[in-house]
């Protein structure tokens, strides 16, 4: 009986809980769907709810690809008034359905023109970074191998075995490299560099995380010397080491078309009831405050020609000269095409 | 029976007596209509009919992908396949382990029940993190050179389900009557004959009952396949899970999906007939007599059992845990300092203690929600089995496991489209995540439960009844009290599994409210040795907290916790 | 008359330090029907597993013609045995639970069925073959616990607390069936029970136990009318 009694205390203790967990703000309120990797410093955050003048909320949905189609399911009753990281990859699915409306905020004149995607200001770039090939310095030294200046090297016989990518269905810098050596060897020839990748001993893993935590030697126990990462990882590895080094442990590859840019936009959700707040934050978005912040946050650059870089970036990442690049509009219509071509010759 | 009452207890048409635990079953009911059918009807409408409601146009263009698909042909071969074989090595390694666990009183026999049990509410991270800190390149068994995946997906699948395996044969063969295996050696079996005439057959309810259960869960195993299978192996959860969240392919998600749902459902209706027959033959006995292993092959069978679970269950633990205490080779609790820090002040580092506050929480309210609809389920299905009603049971009881397999992508965007308008605008309440939990531990609940009233004899009930006592009372003075064993087993299953549970969280936990896992994901998907470090000691603590839960569990009593 | 049974000496400490059974003694010649009775925890089931070989003894022998069967493993001995929950298989019918002594000696399946139809028929049990053991009333399952030890036509029959699972009415009648069945098999029977008046029709020797001992050994005459001391006379009242 005495256990009975403690299970209803319990249960009773655990239900008084539950109007916690659901008393809501009166004070108005913006909410902003984003995707994981989406970070800000807690002072920028303050400066941003004093901007906007309301609470804010920041909607956390999965990876870019997962958070976007969340606020596609959601068009006619929003979860969000704003959304933030629809990718230039992305950015043909999120105009085709119609779920952001036009505003052009504070501060778009010092945006990169070449960033510039949407001619309706619907979706405005905020940040962008490279993916390219990441190398362990050390390891090359040791080996007494050059490191790859470009795409064409993975598939020589000395670098057999060396490289580790990511499966471009699941993975949004997997998907820039392909993208990358679309671009680089076009749409009829890519597949047969792929094909003489595979023959090479490339390793296709499921996501970043699994490639560059799980097999890059300069990152993990593994046996893999050649990653595909960022541009900026290098300076990450030197932010976040226990003991900061001169140099970065790591090299990258950005020479021959080698990187592929990956551009975020922000944009206000159709249907938002707080349109006016989603303005403010708009042009909070490309203040100098928020675009200095993003690099330590989200190890990307800054869209903003004004915002100043961190020391860290300034020594040890690079920005690339000349980006691989592909329409966008091309990019929607053969995404799946690519996809499905991709997955039935490197995975089967 | 109470006269009347036969045959039809539900059909209430005319002022006729409604038993209250016939009522108790619409709780279950409603909460599975609103949370489960609902929106999984609402993103199936979504997929297959475009337009609703402005056109009634069933849009089947998906199906030419599907059928004409040789990859996922492949992928629903190798689904049943390696669930399969999954299953035979789980029942291979648990038989002989369940003999000496259902025979044996030995030392150290609770503590091996309880490290077999902590993997299977581990959330699939930190099983993956475990066997990379074992068979891994730097693991302590690396020089065995176990990277194949599909190697490293049956021994996960192993590590993870032996103990469902190990806990209902245990349960079922020390309850096989002694004295039926004593008449078969009267007549003239000796110990060999003895065991495949008698104890076999006996058992094979249990078998079937045990194996089905595991064949689902591997079946639709998702996490384990998606991390260590790579990109080259998918199961049908986890081809759903890209086909939804990568490809925003929905028609042919929510097909899968009902593909997926609809072999559960004949899978889950296997596991739940078995189930019954197997609680026929061996009906629990009151008092379990477990012997001291005294001649010599009894010794080495008790090392051998004890050996293997060290081996499967506790080492990957052991090394997961050692691999957060050492730091550049130095035993050190710098990574369990570190998960206090926040170096880059952002705002979405998670502080370990609002993930911990944040999951015991959630998993408090889940386990109270659980506890409730899995017991009212329980009472009702009894009654309704009770009652001649068998027919209604058996459709009941497996849709109610229903959850236990059902892809979280599609449900978690089902939520988005249906529960959207107050009153159930929950799309970012923070109930959501305890209601999804809730959904995944009922059936737990309702696992343990069940059998323990099946147990009571009608004729206690009645007696209370001629006492004069009200079928409340008789809730709170006969069934209670009878069924509180099973009740805090159950419990405690529902609050480990919401615990460690990690596919649903990440669809519908807010960034305000992380839980333990979200926080090993986080520390995981941030780059350096010291985040991974930081994983490593997050995943400990959980693994901590699963213990004590299962600790619980035993000195409370454990006597419903067999069933699962 | 020739010794059949010998027990000789017999002890059993329980774990707890005392004696289940305290110096046994016993010789049962070839065909006795012997009936052991007392009341319940006297260790009378623990004499009867003993014979049987489900349980050893610490000390003393069990002998069978001549021969110690303390190291005969049971399924060897060839004695038969009724439990008193009957411990009918719950996954075979009827017929197979009768002819599984006959199976495991090797006996055909053609030659079985003669065998298990004599039983049907000894118990009265005609027809019942193909029915589920879970079917059946609680004196059927007895009759079908009768037959399935009866029909490997065993060396010895030892029988626990047949009836006591049954009502009154039914009791009285299967005990007249089953001393008429008794008295045309000419085969050596133990009849354990705690009511004496089942013991005094099922055997002509009864043996009384108490606490582990043998308080009293003799007739139903002798038990009734020389009752060796109090506990005797009332347990008999």
């Amino acid at each position: 009986m005495r256990i009975s009694a403690a299970v209803a205390t319990i249960i009773v203790c655990l239900i008084s809980t539950l109007p916690m967990l659901t008393g809501r703000a009166l004070c108005r309120e913006l909410t902003i769907m984003t995707h994981d990797s989406f970070s800000m410093s807690e002072s920028v955050l303050e400066d941003f709810k004093k901007a906007v003048g309301a609470d804010i909320t920041i909607l956390r949905s999965g990876d870019a690809g997962q958070a976007l189609n969340k606020a596609i399911l959601s068009k006619n009753n929003p979860m969000a008034d704003l959304f933030f990281g629809v990718d230039n990859t992305f950015i043909g699915r999120a105009i085709d359905n119609d779920i952001f409306i036009p505003y052009t905020p504070k501060g778009f004149e010092d945006i990169d023109t070449s960033l510039l995607l949407d001619d309706k200001n619907r979706l405005i770039p905020v940040d962008f970074g490279d993916v390219c090939l990441n190398y362990d310095i050390k390891w090359f030294t040791t080996n007494h191998l050059a490191p790859p200046a470009g795409l064409e090297d993975l598939i020589r016989p000395a670098y057999k075995d060396l490289t580790v990518v990511q499966n471009p269905a699941t993975s949004s810098p997997g998907l820039a490299f392909l993208l990358a050596t679309i671009s680089r060897f076009g749409e009829k020839e890519y597949i047969s560099f792929w094909q003489k990748l595979k023959a090479n001993g490339v390793m296709v893993v499921n996501g970043w995380q699994e490639a560059y935590w799980g097999q890059f030697t300069a990152a993990s126990q593994g046996d893999r010397p050649i990653v595909v990462s960022y541009a900026s990882s290098p300076a990450a590895e030197v932010f976040y080491a226990q003991e900061k080094p001169d140099t970065a442990p790591t090299g990258i590859v950005i020479k021959n078309r080698s990187a592929f840019r990956q551009i975020e936009f922000a944009g206000i959700l159709k249907n938002s009831a707080n349109t006016d707040l989603a303005k403010k934050a708009m042009d909070f978005f490309l203040s100098k405050t928020f675009q200095e912040d993003i690099p330590l946050q989200m190890f990307v650059f800054p869209a903003s020609t004004k915002a100043k870089l961190p020391d860290v970036f300034l020594k040890h990442a690079k920005i690339t000269n000349a980006p691989a690049s592909l329409p966008p509009e091309k990019i929607n219509r053969n995404r799946d095409k690519w996809l499905r071509e991709w997955t039935e010759n490197l995975l089967r | 029976m109470a006269p009347g009452m036969d045959g039809k207890p539900v059909a209430v048409k005319t002022r006729r007596y409604t038993h209250p635990y016939v009522l108790a079953g619409l709780v279950p009911l409603v909460f599975f209509l609103v949370f489960y059918f609902y929106p999984l009807a609402g993103i199936f409408l979504r997929s297959f009919v475009p337009d609703f409601p402005a056109h009634l146009h069933i849009d089947l263009s998906f199906i030419d992908q599907v059928v004409g698909s040789q990859r996922l042909h492949h992928i629903i071969r190798f689904t049943f396949w390696q669930a399969a074989v999954s299953t035979g090595l789980t029942l291979a390694v648990a038989f002989p382990c369940a003999f000496v666990m259902s025979h044996y009183e030995f030392k150290g026999k609770q503590f091996l029940t309880l490290s077999a049990s902590i993997p299977f509410v581990l959330p699939a991270v930190v099983v993956a993190a475990a066997l990379d800190a074992s068979f891994g390149r730097n693991g302590w068994l690396g020089m065995l050179n176990i990277r194949h995946p599909l190697v490293l997906i049956f021994i996960a699948h192993v590590f993870y389900n032996f103990s469902v395996m190990l806990r209902i044969l245990t349960s079922f063969w020390a309850g096989l009557r002694a004295n039926v295996q004593e008449a078969a050696a009267m007549l003239g079996a000796g110990p060999f004959q003895t065991f495949i005439h008698i104890t076999l057959p006996l058992l094979m309810p249990a078998v079937w009952a045990a194996s089905f259960l595991v064949f689902i869960f591997c079946f639709s195993s998702f996490g384990i396949i998606l991390i260590l299978g790579g990109p080259a192996y998918s199961t049908i959860e986890a081809e759903i899970y890209r086909q939804a969240a990568h490809m925003f392919n929905l028609p042919v998600a929510s097909f899968l999906s009902l593909v997926q749902i609809g072999f559960t459902l004949v899978l889950m209706g296997f596991y739940t007939a078995f189930s019954r027959k197997a609680v026929r033959f061996a009906p629990k006995s009151n008092h379990t007599h477990f012997k001291q292993p005294e001649k010599a092959w009894e010794k080495a069978a008790v090392a051998g059992n004890t050996g293997f679970i060290i081996l499967l269950c506790l080492f990957p633990l052991t090394a997961l845990a050692g691999k957060s205490l050492v730091h550049e080779g130095q035993l050190s609790l710098m990574y369990y300092r570190a998960i206090f820090d926040n170096p880059a002040g952002s705002i979405f580092h998670v502080p370990p203690f609002t993930a911990i506050k944040f999951s015991f929480i959630f998993a408090g309210t889940a386990l109270g929600i659980a506890l409730v609809t899995g017991l009212c389920a329980a009472l009702c299905l009894n009654h309704l089995d009770r009652t001649k009603a068998k027919g209604l049971a058996a459709f009941f009881d497996p849709l109610f496991m229903l959850p236990l397999s059902t892809s979280a992508v599609t449900l978690g965007f089902g939520i988005i489209i249906t529960l959207d308008r107050p009153p159930l605008n929950l799309r970012t309440s923070p109930l959501l995540v305890p209601m999804v939990h809730a959904l995944v531990g009922f059936p737990f609940v309702l696992r343990a439960v069940l059998p323990a009233l099946k147990n009571i004899p009608d004729n206690i009930r009645e007696t209370a009844a001629t006492l004069g006592a009200s079928p409340g009372k008789i809730f709170r003075c006969i069934d209670l009290p009878l069924i509180s064993g099973a009740l805090t087993a159950g419990a405690v299953f529902a609050f480990t599994i919401s615990m460690g549970e990690f596919g649903a969280t990440i669809f519908t936990a807010s960034p305000h409210t992380p839980t333990i896992p979200l926080a090993i994901y986080r520390f995981l998907g941030q780059p350096g040795a010291m985040n991974y470090g930081q994983a490593m000691a997050i995943s400990t603590l959980l693994m901590a907290v699963t213990a004590a839960g299962f600790i619980l569990i035993e000195k409370i009593g454990s006597k419903g916790i067999q069933q699962f | 008359m020739e010794h059949e049974l010998i027990i000789h000496n017999v002890s059993k400490i329980s774990a707890t330090g005392s004696y289940v059974l305290n110096n046994i003694n016993l010789d049962l010649p070839r065909g006795s029907r012997l009936s052991v009775l007392g009341p319940s925890g006297c260790g009378k089931t623990t004499l009867l597993r003993m014979i049987a070989g489900l349980d050893t003894p610490d000390a003393g022998d069990i002998l069978f013609n001549g021969a110690s069967i303390l190291n005969l493993p049971p399924h060897k001995r060839n004695f038969g045995m009724m439990f008193q929950d009957y411990a009918l298989f719950p996954h075979l019918d009827v017929f197979a639970n009768i002819a599984f002594g006959l199976k495991m000696k090797g006996i055909s399946r053609r030659e079985q069925a003669p065998i298990v139809a004599e039983m049907l028929a000894l118990t009265n049990l005609e027809g019942f073959e193909r029915r589920k053991v879970d079917e059946l009333s609680g004196g059927e399952r007895q009759r079908v616990a009768l037959a399935r030890t009866l029909a490997p036509d065993p060396r010895l029959l030892m029988l626990d607390e047949p009836l006591s699972a049954l009502d009154r009415v039914l009791r009285k009648y299967l005990l007249t069936q089953l001393t008429q069945i008794f008295s045309r098999l000419e085969i050596t029977t133990i009849f354990v029970t705690h009511d004496h008046k089942e013991a005094f029709a099922a055997g002509s020797q009864i043996i009384l136990m108490n606490q582990g001992e043998i308080v009293q050994q003799g007739s139903p005459d002798n038990l009734i009318h020389h009752p060796v001391n109090d506990w005797v006379k009332s347990f008999m009242a």
